[in-house]
Order: C-alpha cells, then structure tokens, then sequence
C-alpha cells in the first residue's frame, strides 16, 4: 500500500512568504521555505510517484516524518477512536474530584454553584474511603482533586481524607497526586505546606484583574475586597506547590488583565505561576445575571489571542503546545467522579446544582443510577459534524455536559474550537519561539 | 522544512500511557476545573 495525505492537515502563511504545515493528530509543526511550497503541494497531491530528486526525496520523508502523509491503510479515525475507548474506560486511573464543603467565604457575581451551606460529615468521609477501597484494585493511580466550595474551609476534612487515601494507595503500591481548586484567600504558607506533605502538587488560585478590578467580582461575603491576600499567599504557597493562575474575565476586565501582568512583574510573581485565562458565562441559572457583560465566543477567541501575545511577549509561562486529547474531562470517563459534602456522586461539575443527570448515585448506593450509563454512551464518532472536523484530535468534541443542555447558552461547544484561532496560537508559537531564542542569543551575548 | 514541534509517535505502549489523561479533568472554557487555558490544550 502507498502513501497518502493526512486528513488532520493543516497548510497556512506564515511570515516572509513562509508555509506553515500543522498535523493535528501528531502536533507537529513544521516550517515550508518559500521555495519548497510549490514541491510539497505536488508530493501531497501525488504521494506514491517517484521522487525526481534528492530535494523531492528528503521532502517526502519529512512529510511523512510528521505524519502529513501517511500509509495508505492506516484509517487515521478508526485509530482515534480506539484511543478514546482505552482512555474513557480504562481503570488504570482513578480520578476523584471532592468538595468538602460547599460553604464559600467569596461571594463572586459569576458564580454558577448552588450554594448549599453544607459540609461533609465524618459518614460520608468514612463512605469515601470505602468508594475508593472498592474501585482501587487494579488502578496504577489516583488523583484527587480538592474542590468546593471553598475546600480551606474544610482544611481538616482534606487532611484526613487525604492520610486515609494516601494509606489506601501505599497498601496497593497506587500512585497518588492530588490539586487544590481555591480561592486563595484561606491558603497561608502553613497550610500550603502541609497541603504539599498531603501529596497535593498544585493549586489553581483566580485573580480577576488589578487589585480596583478584582475586589470588586471577587469579594469576600461581607464585600471587601482579597486581592492583596491573595498575592501574598501566592507568593509564599509558590514555595510548596505549583501555582495555577486563572483570570476569568468578560468585557468588563479583559482590557485590565495588562496592568495585573504588570503587577505580578513588579511584586516578582511573573516566574512563579502558570496563567491562562477562561471566559465567564451562564453557567446555571443562579448566576448573577449580568449578559452584557459576558463575551462571546468570538470575542473571546479575538482577545484571548492579544492576550496570551502579550503574557509571550512578557515571558509568562502560558503558552502550551496544543495536545491530542484521548477523552474530553471526567464526565465522560469510567473511572472519574465529583464528590459533594452529602455524598452525591456527580460526573459534571457545573451541573451539579442544576442539570439532574448529572447525579450519578451516592456513595451509600451500591451502584450509580441508569444516568451513569447516559454519560458513558456519549459517543463523538456519532457526530457527524465531529467525525468530518480536522480538529476532533484536539477536541474529541467538547464540553459532554452541553449534550444534555447543562447551559442556558445556546452557543455549539464547538464554535471556539474553529480553524482560524488554531491557527492563530499556531502562528503565535512562531512567534515565542523566535522570542525564545533572540533572548537566549542576547543572553549568550551578554 | 523545519520542524518547530516534533510529532507525537504512537506505540501502543504510548497509547497506554495516554490513558493518564483521564487524571486531568480539563478542560474547556466552560469547564471551572484546573489546568486549562481554554482552548485546545490540557
């Protein structure tokens, strides 16, 4: 069997008359000198003739180096999709997102939690390590995810579950590794240290803005403001653990998230933390209902790109390469599960106050509800629109919740996964890799 | 041709290993959980 293109391809400009040639399913990216263009489109066109010269020789090689051609039985999809089954339903991870509490000392606008006031009893606790006990055996980890609430509200709660689960693991020689979704405000050096012996590797901390922007969306319940904290606990709980910063913004602080930049330059927290930013949206109904100010997909994807040019330009960690995905988050895997304070197993997150199916079972139920096998039915591969898509490698068709109508928007998960903002980061990775190495060259100058 | 990023290879060992992805319980802008920037990476 001969060769034959890819059909997870990408060929578009890059600068100074440059091809730029992206494979979305092996995530290489490669640079076409201007003169070689017009070879590649006939070698793609064309695979399996002979190649007329070294050139055309060392060129097919390349593109077959990166996985722009291809063997002529290698179904590229069949094989994406058996990736995602082993991924989905494999049980060799078990993956544990526990909220602790869903009582929170923040009383931010957007949020999308129904907050029940509710704390986890030691019943529940002891009926954790029994769920873990029982699903462990055969796993080679498990991960643990501290959620809320505000989970340093519970902060005994998460050191004793965390010695039982780690006991649990050491018995069965089980890997384990464990984050902290958090506010904050609560996360001082002590208990980031002890966080840190407790196995937990990292914690994602939001800041929505300078300190004028964020005290006023993220506020403590009596209204004044936390930035300052914050900052301060970042800077020492860097120390322990890795620091994920998150800004989520709308249209009322994406043009403000500069001056936190410069901020976090000045108070000397530029190398210490990773940061991204997400987009705020109805999540639920118990959101507090500002629309105007939400962007949408396109406009986030337009600043999003300004953004992250400037977190390059300024050498923030933030850009990643853009991975192939095997599965899309814990709602549509096997093994993966939300833990509220009352016992309730959910698969979504952000359904966990208002979409009913996202409600498993219980953990003192012997076995999850029939909407466990609605998750897990899921299938992109019946998605047309999905199968034909030159982004599912990445994508592996979004948010699983937006299938069952978790969110008031109406918007298709799929819309920001488009074309032209792949390629936009793509060209912006040209870019900081060229930033990269003129600061290397100077560096090596100086 | 220059290659900026080399290519994943699979073997099936690979394909295993992939399977850690499940740990991660990204990702999307909808999604409040850890790790994502947003778009396309984990």
């Amino acid at each position: 069997m001969g060769l034959k293109e890819s059909r997870y391809n990408f060929f578009f400009d890059g600068e100074k008359g440059a091809k730029l040639a992206f494979n979305s399913m092996t995530g290489a990216l490669a640079q076409i000198e201007p003169n070689k263009w017009p070879i590649i489109q006939k070698l793609l066109a064309d695979p399996n003739r002979e190649p007329k010269n070294q050139t055309e020789k060392e060129l097919l090689e390349s593109l077959k180096y990166g996985g722009f051609l291809i063997d002529g039985d290698f179904d590229e999809l069949a094989y994406l999709k058996v990736m995602n089954r082993m991924a989905r339903f494999s049980k060799d991870l078990l993956s544990l997102t526990i909220a602790p509490t869903m009582k929170c000392n923040f009383a931010c606008f957007y949020c999308y939690e129904v907050k029940s006031g509710l704390t986890m009893s030691k019943k529940v606790q002891e009926k954790i390590v029994d769920f873990t006990r029982k699903r462990l055996p055969g796993a080679k980890g498990l991960g643990v995810v501290w959620y809320g609430g505000e989970p340093l509200l519970a902060f005994s709660i998460i050191e004793s579950l965390s010695e039982k689960l780690l006991e649990l693991c050491g018995e069965g020689d089980i890997k384990y590794s464990a984050q902290i979704i958090t506010n904050g405000y609560l996360l001082n050096p002590d208990k980031a240290r002890r966080l840190s012996e407790l196995g937990v590797a990292s914690a994602q901390i939001t800041l929505d803005g300078p300190p004028k922007i964020h005290d006023k969306r993220r506020v403590l319940a009596n209204g004044k403001g936390t930035f300052k904290k914050i900052l301060e606990n970042i800077k020492t709980a860097s120390e322990f653990m890795r620091i994920n910063l998150r800004v989520n913004v709308d249209k009322t602080n994406m043009s403000e998230t500069v001056k936190l930049l410069d901020l976090l330059e000045k108070e000397g927290v530029r190398k210490k933390v990773s940061i991204y930013y997400a987009r705020t949206t109805m999540h639920s109904d118990v959101c507090v209902d500002p629309k105007d100010a939400y962007m949408s997909l396109e406009e986030f994807n337009r600043e999003h790109i300004c953004s992250m040019r400037e977190l390059v330009k300024r050498g923030f960690d933030a850009w990643q390469k853009p991975k192939r995905k095997t599965n899309v988050c814990n709602a549509d895997a096997l093994n993966a599960f939300m833990i509220l304070p009352e016992g309730k197993i959910h698969k979504c997150l952000i359904g966990t106050g208002t979409l009913g199916i996202s409600c498993i079972g219980s953990v003192f139920d012997g076995d999850f509800n029939h909407n466990y096998n609605r998750w897990l039915s899921l299938d992109v591969f019946e998605e047309e629109r999905c199968v034909n898509c030159k982004i599912l490698p990445l994508c592996m068709g979004g948010c699983p919740a937006v299938s069952f109508g978790k969110s008031r928007e109406t918007e298709r998960i799929c819309e920001f996964h488009d074309e032209d903002t792949l390629l936009e980061h793509m060209r912006l990775f040209v870019e900081y890799r060229v930033s990269l190495k003129d600061k290397t060259a100077k560096e090596v100058r100086a | 041709m220059t290659y900026l990023i080399e290519p994943e290879k699979d073997t099936q060992a690979e394909m295993n290993a992939c399977v850690k992805g499940v740990v991660s319980p990204c990702c999307s802008t909808y999604c409040p959980l850890v790790d994502c920037c947003g778009l396309f990476w984990c």
